[in-house]
């Protein structure tokens, strides 16, 4: 068995057993952080493999999110309905923000998609008869199947890590295969991934979609998590905080955003709980961490490993792929 | 390949804080106060702190022999925090009551998570009315206000008091000046006025020189909408010289204690209404702001915020002792019974659906000991959230909304 | 341009006609002809800034000319994108490559022979690591780098790879950008072996200073001077050309 499966079956592991062990808390705590890593993901799916630092993956979270609380609280439509409206809604926002952005580079795509992110936002706010405003859409729950509430925490919790896992493996293979390497080509040798014959601009439209789809995902999570659906999710304070977790943990690594997010919520939990200036104490931590580990935790954890385990292995510098 | 170390390490790490945290009880009663006390809107949350530390420290006998114990959380004035806090507080800390939120997002965050929950909830300053109207819950009532309840008092007072017939509404185009100026609406019609022209402007604007311009005729203009939007609305107002040709009345923030010196000597005599007044000269009211100064010092005045956080919490403290203990069903039925007839702002008690019934000041802005304040110049007694209109005929109708009610005062909605 | 090889078709495999290209003021291309056959082998020097990449990337369309037009085997491509010509079949080296230096040589084979379409995001990357595209490795050398990083590699190794690279994509014409340029003595060598050995249908355009390695090669030669052909003819006659000899052949040797 390889490594690389092991650790799959430890981190499933660790995921069967965390709420079994874990009380009511800990175990939304949870629910937050896979869907905060699903965000990070999407952010890091981005910038890891294309360099384009996205402001606007929290938007498309947004976006599910509220067509799920209007078509599901206003219209009263069925939840898988209701659901599958939403990823559709947001694939289709996806696919007008990507053709939008395509062709920018680094700067200005981070300036398309704040541009874009605040648009969003303040039509969530300012659109007062669909979106409730700043007061939002209360009310936004899941059904109860045969007796089962999957609102109930722990419910909530098995779908939520079963649909996380399967993104994260989804992408794993993703990162692995010909297109996941056309991504970092294009990264760093743009002009000459076209001239090897390669489509340059469908191939970041449609990791801009499936990234897209993936804050999606996080959207129609985080409105069942929340109950309620306003502007507030779709403010730049979270999309930096998306994108603060997954430099802390390290967006160019499958594991990092997940890492870092985890790292992010458990100092939040930790820190507040002994003093108000919390947000001081963080930044400091975050400061520090950036300056000494520039690349992430992930990236500081798989460099410490390799060194101790396996010194002749330490040519390549990233986690893509086995030897065949 | 190489993550799995890394993965192990991260979750055992997370698992013992996670297990950190699980580590509680005692059978002794605990209050989980909430509000902003780090971000933009910390102002407000400090506020309600610092209210609620008053109440404790006149409490502190009665606190001792409840065995009560009490915890703040800082809600970062984000929704999602606040929910994030709320399940901590129940699952995690073994939290009886919550007093807050404070913010009107945070409150209906708040409100959704105690429908679920069944925690016993005492929201202070957050007004969106739907909190104790629509979306009311039985385990959750209000020590404060909703957006309309002063207003009412304020249209119907400008329209008898002030003889205005025609007003000229500006605000920022969010839900809670669209529940002011609904209520003004309300108020200003039933008593007589002719119509309000309504003219909104998104939040963050700095520069009303176009508004100001085209500004149409009317009697007085009423600006819905406070902080440094308010600011730089009152300072274009009067450099356009419009206050020479219409009087500017103001929401109920608008001229608050905090944005008075920068407004100077031109907001003298600026009227707005509100179910609290810091230039309040009864007994009530003197003790608690001479309290107020003594815990935290006088050059912070004790504005609503702190006032309803304080009667927030004296709520719950008469409820745990009504109810002797922490029962939650008889919890929650004594603090829908509750009546204060002694507390700082004024009488009140709540309606039965779970906000105050109250007095609402019509304010005046004037100078006393060389500070600007705002003082009271007449009272509407016993006013409830629905104001003079029947409960069920107001929860029959529509929300207030950007142009909801209707500005013309003719229109048949208000037959 | 005189000799027409009785096997090959008429129809040349490029044809530049009147290429012109100016930056603001500088004029790099001002009326560049070329015309070169199926099969041929043809060096094309110039001293530097005579607009030698300029024309390779007015070629490969990286860049587009003010004026003139490009056909590829009778087939009018000035229109053309990149993708559109490497589909073609035109294919290019550059004088500085770095390709994707983050990963291994292995990955950026399996980078080599774009189709136009989108790449499997399912299968795992080494499923497009074919013998065919092995062996090209092999041929160039590269069987003992494979898994090295592409940043920690020599520069001649580099070279080889960018080659390699290249004609994975079995182009019908093959634009070579100074190949040997920083190569050490074998690995010319090698090279030129290669490029000796490429098929005879494989049509050959080259960009080198090394006038050897031109000499040897090349069927024909042309030289670029201020933006405009100066001349053209055999090996022997450039070799031989008074005017060469002064602009290019005089200096690379002082």
């Amino acid at each position: 068995m390889k490594r690389e499966h092991l650790i799959i079956l430890a981190i499933v592991a660790a995921l069967v057993v965390w709420p079994l062990l874990m009380g009511n808390y800990a175990v939304s705590q949870a629910n937050r952080a896979m869907i905060y890593a699903l965000a990070a993901l999407s952010f890091s799916l981005l910038a890891g493999r294309l360099g384009w630092f996205s402001l606007c993956q929290t938007t498309f979270a947004g976006i599910s999110g509220y067509t799920i609380a209007i078509l599901g609280v206003r219209y009263g439509l069925p939840f898988p309905l209701v659901v599958t409206l939403a990823l559709l809604f947001t694939a289709v926002s996806a696919v007008i923000f990507g053709l939008l952005t395509v062709r920018s580079r680094q700067v200005s795509f981070l300036m398309l998609t704040l541009a874009l992110g605040q648009m969003v936002w303040a039509l969530s706010f300012q659109w007062v008869d669909i979106t409730g405003g700043y007061n939002g859409i209360a009310g936004v729950r899941m059904p109860v199947y045969g007796g089962v509430d999957l609102n109930d925490t722990r419910v909530f919790y098995i779908l939520v890590v079963t649909v996380t896992v399967a993104i994260f493996l989804a992408v794993w293979r993703l990162y692995r295969s010909p297109f996941g390497l056309l991504l970092l080509g294009i990264q760093e040798n743009e002009q000459r991934m076209r001239a090897l014959g390669h489509p340059v601009y469908l191939a970041r439209f449609i990791a801009f979609v499936l990234a897209g789809m993936i804050g999606g995902v996080a959207g129609v999570f985080l409105v069942y998590d929340m109950g309620i659906m306003s502007p507030s999710p779709l403010g730049l304070g979270h999309a930096v905080w998306v994108l603060t977790a997954a430099v802390l943990g390290g967006y160019r690594t499958l594991l990092g955003p997940a890492l870092g997010v985890a790292v992010l919520i458990a100092l939040e939990t930790l820190v507040s709980q002994y003093t108000d200036r919390h947000m001081m104490v963080i930044g400091l931590v975050l400061l520090l961490s950036i300056l000494l580990m520039p690349r992430g935790l992930a990236e500081v954890f798989e460099q410490y490993f390799k060194r101790k385990s396996k010194p002749q292995a330490s040519v390549t510098t990233t986690t893509r792929g086995e030897e065949p | 390949m190489k993550h799995a170390k890394t993965l192990i390490i991260s979750g055992m790490s997370a698992l013992a804080v996670g297990s950190a945290a699980q580590l509680q009880a005692d059978d002794g009663l605990r209050v989980g106060v909430i509000g902003p006390t780090t971000g933009v809107f910390s102002f407000f949350g400090e506020q309600q702190r610092m209210g609620v530390e008053l109440a404790m420290e006149e409490l502190a006998d009665r606190l001792e022999a409840l065995d009560l114990e009490v915890r703040f959380y800082d809600s970062q004035g984000d929704a999602e925090t606040t929910v994030d806090r709320l399940r901590a507080m129940q699952s995690r800390d073994d939290i009886d009551l919550v007093v807050g939120p404070v913010l009107g997002g945070t409150g209906l965050a708040g409100l959704e998570w105690a429908k679920g929950s069944g925690m016993p909830m005492v929201i202070s300053y957050s007004a969106p009315e739907d909190i104790t109207m629509r979306d009311r819950a039985e385990n959750v009532v209000r020590a404060g206000w909703t957006g309309a309840q002063p207003m009412f008092a304020f249209g119907q007072y400008v329209a008898e008091e002030l003889g205005h017939q025609r007003i000229i509404a500006v605000g920022q185009d969010y839900s809670f000046p669209y529940n002011q100026l609904g209520g003004f609406l309300k108020g200003f019609c039933a008593a007589g006025g002719e119509s309000v022209e309504r003219i909104w402007h998104p939040t963050g604007t700095s520069d009303y020189s176009s508004i100001l311009a085209t500004l149409p005729d009317g009697d007085a203009v009423l600006y819905n909408g406070a902080g440094s939007d308010g600011l730089a609305f009152f300072q274009q107002y009067h450099d356009f010289g419009i206050d020479a040709r219409m009087p500017l009345l103001g929401g109920s923030n608008f001229f608050a204690v905090g944005d008075l010196p920068e407004m100077g000597e031109e907001a003298i005599g600026g009227l707005s209404a509100l179910q609290y007044a810091e230039g309040l000269e009864t007994d009530e009211f003197v003790a608690f702001r001479d309290a107020f100064w003594e815990m935290h010092g006088d050059d912070v005045m004790p504005l609503a915020p702190a006032e309803h956080g304080y009667v927030a919490f004296k709520m719950a403290v008469n409820a745990f002792e009504s109810a002797n203990g922490g029962d939650r069903d008889a919890v929650i039925a004594a603090l829908r019974e509750t009546e204060m007839p002694d507390a700082p702002r004024g009488p009140f008690y709540l309606d039965e659906y779970g906000n105050p019934v109250q007095n609402i000041y019509i304010n005046e802005v004037q100078e006393v000991d060389g500070r600007l304040v705002n003082v009271p110049i007449k009272t509407y007694e016993e006013v409830s959230q629905f104001g003079p209109f029947d409960p069920e005929e107001y929860l029959a109708g529509e929300p207030d909304s950007r142009d909801f009610p209707p500005g013309d005062c003719s229109d048949p909605y208000y037959d | 341009m005189t000799e027409v090889q009785p096997s090959m078709s008429l129809v040349p495999a490029l044809e530049v006609a009147g290429l012109a290209k100016s930056f603001g003021s500088l004029t790099v291309a001002s009326d560049v002809n070329l015309r070169v056959q199926p099969g041929e082998r043809r060096g094309l020097i110039g001293v530097n800034g005579a607009g030698k990449t300029t024309l390779f990337n007015m070629i490969a369309g990286e860049l587009k000319p003010d004026r003139g037009s490009i056909r590829f085997f009778g087939d009018d491509i000035s229109d053309d994108t990149v993708i559109q010509r490497t589909l073609k079949g035109l294919g290019r080296t550059y004088q500085v490559s770095t390709l994707v230096p983050s990963v291994t040589v292995r990955e950026n084979l399996a980078l080599a022979r774009g189709n136009g379409r989108l790449p499997s995001l399912w299968q795992p990357w080494q499923s497009r690591l074919d013998d065919d595209l092995m062996s090209t490795a092999d041929q160039l050398g590269l069987t003992p780098v494979l898994d090295e990083t592409v940043a920690n590699l020599s520069y001649g190794t580099l070279r080889q790879l960018e080659l390699a690279m290249v004609m994975a994509q079995r182009p019908r014409l093959l634009l070579l950008d100074e190949p040997a340029a920083g190569l050490s003595h074998a690995e010319r060598q090698v090279l030129q072996g290669v490029l000796r050995d490429l098929p005879q249908e494989v049509t050959l355009l080259m960009i080198e200073h090394d006038m050897e390695m031109v000499l040897a090669l090349s069927d024909q030669i042309s030289v670029l001077h201020q933006g405009e052909m100066f001349a053209e003819g055999s090996p022997d006659e450039i070799a031989a050309h008074e005017g060469v000899r002064d602009i290019y052949l005089g200096r690379a040797n002082g």
